[in-house]
């Protein structure tokens, strides 16, 4: 080997050191670099901005190659498209986007996405080269560097693209972690407020419910309180009701045993009146049927005492009167008075007033003033008894109540539709203070103690009357002058019929008639001797009396009379029984069964015509009423 | 329907299937009409060909999986089985290979012996 | 006899031998002087392998939107490093041109291993693999480790074949149970005895259990699915008649969605045919 060998592999293998320290160094550079490429990633100051990423990036890289521009397009995530991030210098970013523009058409920008690595296009930005490279994670494709490289400059060498590889990739790295964050910051931020809103929203829900858990409880407190004193109200309701329920029990069974007892007192009353009405008749009937029977007695009349019997017979028929009102009252009061409403003859019902009042009238004096003549012809609408108790009840009032030597008279008016009828006297009159209690019973004004007799009854019943006749009643007194009544009835009009009903009391008798059989059946002997003195005046009248009804029953069957007639109140068999046997026998059915009783009721009038009588006659007997039926059932005429 | 080269497509042609670059980013979906814009984006992604409606083929694209008949199905599917008989075939990658592999045999444009060879 | 891979490569290390012009292209590549024209005039001395660089530019492979029309061009398209080892995936063929076999049909294993170095470099471009050329080169590489055992030990070879049809197993376990070591190993000498950096020695050491690869599960991952899958699909033959096993562990390293597949293969197929043309042309 020659010196000279040695030398030239000396300065060779000098040559090769300086190359191997060289290549060193840059390897010791590129670690050094690769090593603080955390940088690039920023820290929490920095906020890991995509802006801050960018700059540190263009700082590592430019330091590795001399660019005249660099810029970062980043992926448009939803359009796909590339967008211009970051271009250094920025007044050239217009040319770039033409440039990149180009670079897309030609294909040689979607090439270099796929290349993983630093490319170098065809197309130059005026003239000068460009380096692409994509900016890309391991799993997703973020972006494109482009850097256009100084006209002056060389492309750099494998490792120095090797090196902006690597620091572009790890600026990839940089760019997905900076948005992950982002996104996780943002996610955290919307995290929280939700978070904040829901735990507000969980407050407010929690006060709510507290709220109204108290509220609950407080109503809960509330309705138990209200429920305890509503039930106590209730318990002491239901013991209210329990005792009210008693005290009503024990109330009913007072007002049934009241009732009951009015029930019997009513009945006892009834009974009463019944049975006075029946004994007070019996001795009237024989009182008026004897003087009646002396009436007709033609021998009788013409003697001096013929008088006395009117005397008789109006004591008799006031006493009747006095009775009848009795039982009117009750009547009236119990609602069972007939109305029998017919066209009446006013002159005729007032002499017939008139008539029974005068006896009365002579003993004080009083002149009765007869009705003006135009008055006898006006017919009124009205209830003939009744209408005659009205006007006797007025005109006995009048005579009762009035002076010596007073007057009585009656008044007609005759309007259109109403007939006003007064009964005027002129006797002492009645105070004014009194007149207000006219029409109460029993109330006879202070005339009690004095000697004018009278129930009381009196006005109180005749108002009734007069208002179920329909009419009306007033009075006009004046005190010391005297007092008028006046009546208002409704006017009638006159028929014939009211002329055939009329009954006059007939005096003369048919001597010849044919000859009957009458069975009587009555158990009072005065009553019997009466009827016997009635038929006496026929002698061809053959009169038999049985006490009982089965003696009269037997009697009948034997006898078989004309007529049988029959008191209905009768001891052991009453008259109703009586009568039905004998329709029930066929021997007796036939015979005319007449009643004759003191019972005027109309319940018993009823009965007795259900039962089979032919006619009911009360007593007292009307006599002439009487006969007249005797002569209808033979078939004959018996008086006058 | 037939695949076109990138540099032939033209705005309103319509893409039969979804358009996605290498690694599966949708970047148009199927039956969309091309513009410019969108060219552009397709461009810009590096996609070298898109099937378009109704255009002739540029490349030749069949498979007439329809038209096997069971019987060749069955064998087929025997055959390859065999021959994947070392691997665990519910594996999701074997899964998909195995799968592939029928597909290619079954259709027309095999890569077969007889093809290469031609 | 042959007790090891190491002694098999060994003995066939004259013949197969690394082009020197990967070497010289290497050097420039990491040299911080050298720039894109001394490349391009080292390349331009074998004209053979100038035409092939070109082609395979403007193939399916590259999709360079415009044509490239010169190595410069095709150096700054593809890339100075991806370059060289593009250069020796291209030389690496013609290696291998004089060895012939009875038992393997050549044409068929290297349209097998550049499928799979297609496959691979696709999977790498899905995994943003800067430099997805190398995974071509590996992925072209990976099986010559059998190459070399028909080469030398072709007896053996034949009986690990029969073995793996009778044991119904995979050939590659066939082998090692059988000759004691499996093409793999042999494959990953052969890079030791060419210098080539550990990653290609370890990846193609651990093609078919890349976890056991302590540093390049990955890189190994990548060849062993691409393996799979080229295996699967029946392009080309290595000698492998079924689809080996899957090291599910690999995979699910790899972190690939299963439905990338459609798409990986469709790409495979859009490259492959002109690829096969491009490399094995006067191979």
């Amino acid at each position: 080997m020659t010196e000279r060998d040695d030398k030239q592999e000396l300065m060779q293998l000098r040559k090769r050191v300086d190359y191997l320290e060289r290549i060193n160094q840059q390897y010791i550079s590129t670690l050094d670099t690769l090593n603080s490429l955390g940088d690039i990633h920023g820290n929490v100051k920095q906020k890991r901005s995509p802006q801050h990423i960018f700059s540190s990036t263009r700082q590592y890289i430019c330091r590795l190659a001399h660019f005249d521009l660099t810029a970062f397009l980043m992926v448009n995530e939803d359009n796909n498209s590339f967008e211009i991030d970051d271009c250094v210098p920025l007044n050239a970013c217009d040319n770039l986007q033409e440039t990149v523009d180009q670079l897309i058409d030609r294909g040689e920008f979607g090439w270099a996405l796929n290349q993983n690595r630093i490319c170098e296009p065809q197309f130059r930005m005026d003239g000068r080269r460009i380096l692409l490279h994509v900016l890309a994670s391991r799993t997703r494709i973020r972006g494109m560097f482009v850097g256009v490289l100084n006209e002056t400059e060389n492309v750099p060498s494998v490792m120095t693209l090797g090196l902006i590889s690597a620091i572009l990739y790890n600026s990839a790295y940089a760019l997905e972690s900076a948005m992950l964050y982002k996104m996780v910051l943002e996610q955290n931020e919307k995290l929280e407020s939700k978070v904040v809103e829901r735990t507000q929203e969980l407050n407010l829900a929690q006060q709510a419910l507290k709220k109204s858990n108290e509220e609950l409880e407080e109503r809960v407190k509330l309705r138990t309180a209200e429920l305890s004193s509503s039930n106590r109200k209730l318990m002491a309701e239901v013991d209210r009701r329990k005792k009210i329920e008693a005290s009503l029990r024990q109330s009913e069974e007072e007002l049934i045993v009241a009732r009951q007892l009015a029930e019997s007192a009513n009945h006892a009353k009834s009974d009463f009146l019944s049975k006075m009405s029946h004994e007070l008749r019996t001795p009237l009937n024989a009182i008026l049927g004897f003087s009646q029977v002396l009436e007709m007695d033609e021998e009788f009349i013409q003697s001096p005492n013929a008088p006395f019997i009117d005397e008789i017979r109006s004591a008799g028929e006031h006493l009747l009167n006095l009775i009848n009102e009795v039982l009117d009252l009750s009547k009236i009061e119990a609602g069972k008075i007939d109305v029998q409403m017919e066209n009446i003859n006013f002159g005729e019902v007032m002499r017939e007033c008139y008539a029974l009042i005068n006896p009365m009238a002579k003993i004080k004096n009083i002149k009765l003033i007869p009705l003006a003549e135009s008055a006898e012809k006006i017919y009124i609408y009205a209830d003939r008894t009744l209408i005659k108790q009205v006007f006797i009840n007025l005109l006995s009032n009048a005579v009762k109540y009035n002076r010596e030597n007073g007057k009585v008279e009656i008044k007609l008016e005759n309007e259109s539709n109403q007939i006003n009828i007064s009964v005027i006297d002129n006797g002492v009159g009645i105070r004014d203070d009194k007149q207000q209690f006219m029409f109460q019973p029993f109330n006879r004004l202070g005339v009690e103690a004095s000697n004018i007799e009278g129930t009381g009854m009196g006005l109180v019943i005749t108002r009734h009357l007069v208002e179920l006749m329909d009419g009306e009643i007033e009075f006009e007194s004046e005190y010391g002058q005297g007092t008028e009544f006046i009546l208002k009835f409704n006017p009638g009009f006159a028929s014939f019929e009211t002329a055939a009903n009329k009954t006059e009391p007939s005096r003369g008798i048919v001597s010849s008639i044919k000859g009957f059989t009458v069975l009587y059946i009555e158990d009072s002997a005065p009553n019997i001797r009466l009827v016997e003195s009635i038929l006496s005046k026929w002698s061809q009248i053959e009169l038999h009396a049985a006490l009982s009804a089965e003696e009269g029953i037997k009697m009948a069957i034997k006898l078989k009379p004309d007529i049988i007639l029959m008191d209905i109140n009768l001891p052991n068999m009453d008259g109703y029984e009586a009568v039905r046997v004998l329709k029930a026998d066929a021997s007796t059915a036939s015979i005319p069964v007449i009643a004759l009783s003191a019972n005027a009721m109309q319940k018993s009038v009823k009965e007795g015509l259900d039962s089979g009588f032919e006619r009911y006659l009360t007593k007292p007997l009307k006599v002439v009423e009487f006969l007249k039926l005797l002569g209808t059932l033979t078939g004959q005429v018996l008086l006058k | 329907m037939a695949l076109i080269r990138i540099s032939n497509i033209k705005p309103g042609q319509t893409v039969s299937t979804d358009v996605k670059d290498r690694s599966g980013r949708i970047l148009l979906s199927a039956n969309t009409e091309l513009t410019d814009d969108n060219i552009k984006i397709i461009k810009s992604w590096g996609v070298v060909e898109i099937d378009i409606k109704g255009e002739v083929n540029d490349a030749v694209v069949d498979s007439n999986l329809t038209r096997v008949n069971p019987e060749q199905l069955q064998a087929i599917d025997l055959e390859l089985s065999k021959r994947f008989r070392f691997l665990n075939k519910s594996h999701p990658f074997i899964h998909e290979l195995f799968d592939v592999c029928l597909r290619r045999k079954l259709s027309a444009k095999g890569l077969s012996q007889e093809s290469i060879d031609g | 006899m042959v007790s090891n891979a190491v002694q098999l490569v060994k003995n066939v290390e004259s013949v197969v031998s690394l082009p020197t012009i990967f070497t010289r292209i290497d050097e420039l590549i990491n040299s911080p002087d050298s720039n894109l024209t001394d490349i391009a005039d080292v390349i331009s001395e074998d004209p053979g392998l100038s035409v092939r660089l070109l082609k395979v530019a403007n193939s399916a492979m590259f999709n360079f939107p415009a044509e490239i029309d010169t190595i410069t061009r095709a150096i700054t398209v593809i890339g100075t490093r991806q370059l060289r080892d593009l250069v020796l995936a291209t030389k690496v063929i013609s290696v291998f041109k004089d060895v012939d076999s009875d038992i393997i049909n050549m044409e068929e294993f290297w349209k097998h291993s550049i499928a799979s170095g297609i496959m691979a470099r696709i999977l790498a471009s899905l995994r943003r693999e800067p430099n997805t050329e190398y995974y071509y080169l590996l992925g072209l590489l990976h099986e010559v480790g059998r190459l070399v055992m028909y080469m030398e030990i072709p007896d053996l070879m034949s009986r690990a074949v029969t073995n793996s049809i009778d044991s119904n197993v995979a050939l590659h376990q066939s082998e090692l149970s059988v000759i004691g070591f499996d093409h793999s190993m042999v494959g990953a000498e052969l890079m030791a005895a060419w210098n080539l950096p550990e990653s290609m020695r370890d990846a193609i050491c651990y093609h078919h259990r890349p976890s056991l690869s302590l540093n390049y599960v990955d890189d190994a991952g990548i060849i062993h699915v691409s393996d799979l899958i080229v295996n699967a699909l029946e392009l080309g033959s290595s000698g492998e008649s079924d689809v080996p096993p899957l090291d599910e562990q690999a995979w699910e390293s790899l972190d690939l969605s299963q439905f990338v597949l459609p798409d990986a293969i469709e790409q495979l197929e859009n490259q492959y045919h002109e690829a096969v043309d491009i490399f094995l042309e006067d191979a």
